[in-house]
């Protein structure tokens, strides 16, 4: 009963979502509107880091590079990467470690409305975005990736 | 008034049939692909039972969460299956169990990350039920993480590709 529910409770968002934005504008499809979501989380976290070096400046590197696929995956699905937001506060490294959770948790969600190819590339942002945040999160810290 | 009544129902209930149908092998389906990372979870669960390295995450507890919580989804499917018993092992596991030394007990855990990995990672790719691709999704994110901390541990790469 519960599966079925949630089964129809995710039908239900899609349909409401595919309902939402401008009269005059078309809202970008599905995919292309989740992902958007994932690539404004990237960006944060490769923003926070900017212009750090050793190991962070990998972690930013690999950010951007998610990003990079994102965005690229974002316009061959119909939507246009410009519309996420890029951050205009000034960085600050000590806040990355929350930005790759945030970034891991959004490519988790995202996952059940990608399909094919796209549920290909969430797999590894999800893998790669984990990674990331487990060498920037201290281990006093909760240890992310474990079901509640 | 009560014909057409007899004949909407029945063909809803004819429309509805194979629509149920199709959906009550999806589950099945989502399933058959989670009973293996039940087993894999369980398996790493108690080889981590011995001592891993000073500043190891504690690989037993997460192993025995990451099967716990796949089991709630199984058993929401209405299926069960028997706990995995010692020597039933995956060889992956049983080169962590069997590895004498630290050192060659952190190798193992390293190979054993990678693989559970290898192996939720292909399970996302195929699972169509939301609750149950997001909880193999986290687990995946887990050993993502615990693969990163581990290899970073043996002085390692910790980017470097699981495979």
């Amino acid at each position: 009963m519960v599966t079925r529910r949630s089964l129809l409770l995710a039908a239900g968002g899609a349909v409401v979502l595919a309902g939402c934005g401008n009269d005059d504008e078309a809202p970008p499809p599905v995919p292309a509107h989740v992902m958007l979501g994932q690539l404004v989380a990237e960006r944060a976290l490769a923003h926070e880091l900017s212009g750090t070096s050793g190991l962070r400046r990998r972690v930013a590197a690999r950010s951007s590079d998610r990003a990079r696929r994102l965005a690229s995956a974002i316009a061959a699905a119909g939507g246009d990467p410009h519309e996420a937001a890029e951050p205009d506060s000034p960085p600050d490294p000590g806040a990355a470690a929350a930005r790759a959770r945030a970034a891991l948790e959004r490519h988790v969600g995202a996952l059940p409305r990608l399909s094919g190819s796209l549920r290909a590339l969430g797999a590894d942002l999800v893998a790669g975005a984990a990674a990331d945040a487990a060498v920037l999160t201290r281990a006093a810290e909760a240890f992310p990736g474990t079901p509640r | 008034m009560r014909r057409r009544e007899l004949l909407l129902a029945g063909t809803g209930a004819l429309l509805a049939r194979p629509s149920a149908a199709v959906a009550a092998a999806a589950l099945d389906r989502n399933g058959d692909i989670i009973k293996p990372l039940i087993a894999r979870e369980e398996a790493a669960a108690i080889a981590y039972r011995g001592a891993l390295p000073a500043g190891a995450p504690p690989l037993a507890r997460f192993a025995a969460e990451h099967a716990a919580a796949l089991r709630t989804e199984f058993q929401a499917l209405g299926r069960g299956v028997a706990p995995l018993k010692a020597d039933q092992l995956d060889p992956a596991a049983q080169r962590v169990a069997g590895a004498t030394t630290p050192r060659a007990r952190l190798a193992a855990a390293i190979a054993l990350e990678a693989d559970l990995l290898t192996a939720c990672r292909a399970a996302v790719l195929e699972l169509t039920e939301p609750g149950i691709l997001r909880t193999t999704a986290t687990i995946l994110a887990g050993h993502a993480q615990q693969h990163a901390l581990l290899a970073r541990l043996a002085g390692r790469d910790p980017f470097a590709p699981s495979r």
